[in-house]
């Protein structure tokens, strides 16, 4: 039974922060500014420095749960949640594709922003909740 | 091996979801949503919530699977997000390959497979704390091994994925 909830946690988590991750990037494409030429994909970068910073929150206040409302909280928001806000595929997909479309300085700089930008605001989660 | 040239800005194949995004041009979400239309914003987000319901549930698996231990005195690669991101990558190449060179595809397959199964499937904030963690551990060579390996194979899981989806797609 528990073992259902958990898997049930992770899914709707997971559900709730893909749509959220999409949201996003929907939002920015029909919303966002008009450039011409290459650009940092905000959009997916937004989404995984807000699921970093969230992450950081949630293994403070959750992460030490061993069982209970607090491990099915953590399987939600963290493991469900913030594993599906954040991504590796699309970045690395859009990686490629900046690669591809002839901007590789860009390509290396999102990544180095991404990674760099990602600790940073773990570690704001982690500070801020405590 | 040879390389094809680039492909030009006008070229069909740069007209993706990818390229639209990393481009900022409106053209290309025009063209994505005039010239295919496909299932309505409504119908995609669902789309996106289940595939990422999917990906997250089977990351958590693996997980449960192949869970890592980690003690003060030794840290373990967490092996099963290792596995997700680059099994993720290569699934999300595969899909983008097979799309970008005319294989047919059901109009849901994008925005559940790729952008939810994929997207859920992967995890950046996952790998950004267990690298954090390894650095707060004091293990700070294989915090860059993990971190920089997962990102290396990552990137190359996507490309080989892409070559893959590619030949898939002009059989197609």
């Amino acid at each position: 039974m528990a073992a259902i909830l958990g898997l049930l946690a992770v899914a709707v988590g997971g559900a709730a922060g893909s749509t959220a991750r999409w949201g996003l990037a929907h939002l920015w494409a029909v919303r966002g500014p008009r450039r011409e030429g290459l650009s940092v994909p905000w959009a997916t970068f937004a989404a995984n420095i807000l699921a970093c910073f969230a992450l950081g929150v949630i293994v403070t206040w959750f992460g030490a749960s061993a069982g209970g409302a607090g491990r099915t909280a953590y399987l939600l928001l963290a493991t469900g949640f913030c594993g599906g806000l954040s991504t590796l595929s699309t970045l690395a997909l859009e990686v490629v594709a900046l690669v591809r479309g002839g901007g590789t300085v860009i390509a290396l700089g999102y990544i180095l922003l991404s990674a760099g930008s990602g600790m940073v605001a773990l570690w704001l989660g982690l500070v801020l909740a405590a | 091996m040879t390389t094809a040239p680039l492909p030009r800005r006008d070229d069909p194949r740069m007209h993706t979801v990818e390229m639209a995004a990393v481009s900022g041009d409106l053209e290309d979400h025009e063209i994505l949503t005039s010239v295919r239309p496909g299932p309505s914003t409504r119908e995609t987000a669902l789309l996106v919530a289940a595939g990422g319901a999917l990906g997250a549930t089977l990351r958590y698996l693996l997980e449960l699977a192949a869970p890592t231990i980690a003690t003060p005195t030794l840290v373990d690669i967490p092996w099963s997000t290792w596995t997700a991101n680059v099994l993720g990558c290569l699934l999300m190449g595969v899909i983008a390959g097979y799309l970008e060179s005319g294989g047919r595809a059901p109009a849901w397959a994008r925005p559940f497979l790729a952008t939810g199964l994929c997207g859920g499937f992967t995890t950046m904030s996952t790998l950004v704390l267990q690298v954090s963690a390894m650095i707060g551990a004091d293990f700070p060579l294989i915090a860059l091994e993990y971190g920089l390996g997962s990102a290396v194979l990552a990137l190359l899981a996507l490309v080989v994925g892409l070559l893959a989806g590619r030949i898939l797609g002009k059989r197609s």
